[in-house]
C-alpha cells in the first residue's frame, strides 16, 4: 500500500484537482486498491510527510520534507504531463 | 472594468477589466464578487495575500490564465467570476518561485466545500487546458461565455 499525500496552499482546490487525475491515472494502470492519497495545505507537508512515500504539490513546497515531492503543475497546465506520470510510476514501482 | 455577466441566480459573473499588476486586478474582481453577495469583505485582502503566498498563474499556452482564490472562511455562497483583461497582466506561476506568465484570461472562484467542487474544478481546469474555449472566451462572445460558466457551474 503507497500513501501518497497532495497538497496545494489551502488544500481544498488544486490539491482536489490533482487527486481526482492521479486517482485515475492509477487506476487506469492497475494500481487500483493500492494507495491511499490525502489531501493537505502545503505548510503541512514537512510535518506530515514521514507517513508517506511520496507527495505531489501544485504550490511550491517548503524543504525539509521527508518523502520525496513532485511538483503537480503539469496536472493544471496539460505541459509536462507525461514526465510527472512517469514520475510517478517510479515511486509506485519503489 | 465593464460587466459582461452578472446574475445573482446564476452563481457566476463575467467582467473585462484592466490594471497595472495582479493586485489591481485581483482587488477589482473582488470587489465585484463582494458586491454580488458571494464573499464577505475580507475576501478582497485574503485573495490578494494568497496570490503573494500561493501564486496561481497558470502557464497554458498562447492564453495564460490564473485561478485566484483563497480560505473557504470568506465565502457566502460558491461562485465563479470570469475576468478577461484588456491587456495581459504578469503574474506569478503556480509552484514555481520566480516564474512569471502573462495572464489574459482569470477564473476567480469562491470555493465553499471541496467535496461540492470537484465536477466544478475538473472542469474548469479543462477548460484552461482548452485554447480554442480560451480564444473564444476572451473574445468577449457573451452568448458563449454564458454558456462556458454555465456549464462550470451546473
Amino acid at each position: 500500500m503507497k500513501r501518497i499525500l497532495i497538497a496545494c496552499g489551502s488544500g481544498v482546490c488544486t490539491s482536489t484537482v490533482a487527486n481526482q487525475k492521479i486517482s485515475d491515472f492509477l487506476n487506469e494502470n492497475g494500481y487500483e486498491g493500492q494507495y491511499k492519497m490525502e489531501q493537505c495545505k502545503v505548510t503541512e507537508i514537512v510535518a506530515k510527510s514521514e507517513n508517506f512515500d511520496f507527495c505531489i504539490s501544485t504550490t511550491a513546497a517548503p524543504a525539509g520534507a521527508k518523502c520525496p515531492v513532485l511538483a503537480g503543475l503539469p496536472l493544471l497546465t496539460g505541459m509536462g504531463m507525461e514526465k510527472l506520470y512517469q514520475d510517478i510510476l517510479e515511486q509506485m514501482k519503489k | 472594468m465593464k460587466k459582461i455577466i452578472g446574475k445573482a441566480d446564476k452563481n457566476y459573473l463575467a467582467v473585462s477589466l484592466s490594471g497595472e499588476n495582479d493586485k489591481e486586478i485581483l482587488g477589482q474582481m473582488a470587489d465585484v464578487m463582494f458586491q454580488e453577495g458571494y464573499v464577505n469583505e475580507g475576501f478582497h485582502n485574503a485573495i490578494i495575500r494568497r496570490e503573494e503566498n500561493f501564486p496561481t498563474g497558470l502557464p497554458t499556452g498562447e492564453i495564460n490564465v490564473a485561478i485566484p482564490h483563497t480560505d473557504p472562511e470568506y465565502v457566502n455562497r460558491p461562485a465563479v467570476c470570469l475576468g478577461i483583461l484588456d491587456s495581459p497582466v504578469k503574474f506569478n506561476v503556480m509552484g514555481m518561485e520566480n516564474e512569471t506568465v502573462l495572464v489574459s484570461v482569470l477564473f476567480m472562484l469562491a470555493i465553499k466545500k471541496k467535496e461540492d467542487q470537484l465536477g466544478l474544478l475538473q472542469k474548469l481546469i479543462a477548460t484552461c487546458q482548452d485554447q480554442e474555449m480560451l480564444k473564444v472566451i476572451q473574445s468577449g462572445d457573451k452568448k458563449k461565455i454564458d454558456e462556458v460558466l454555465g456549464e462550470l457551474v451546473k
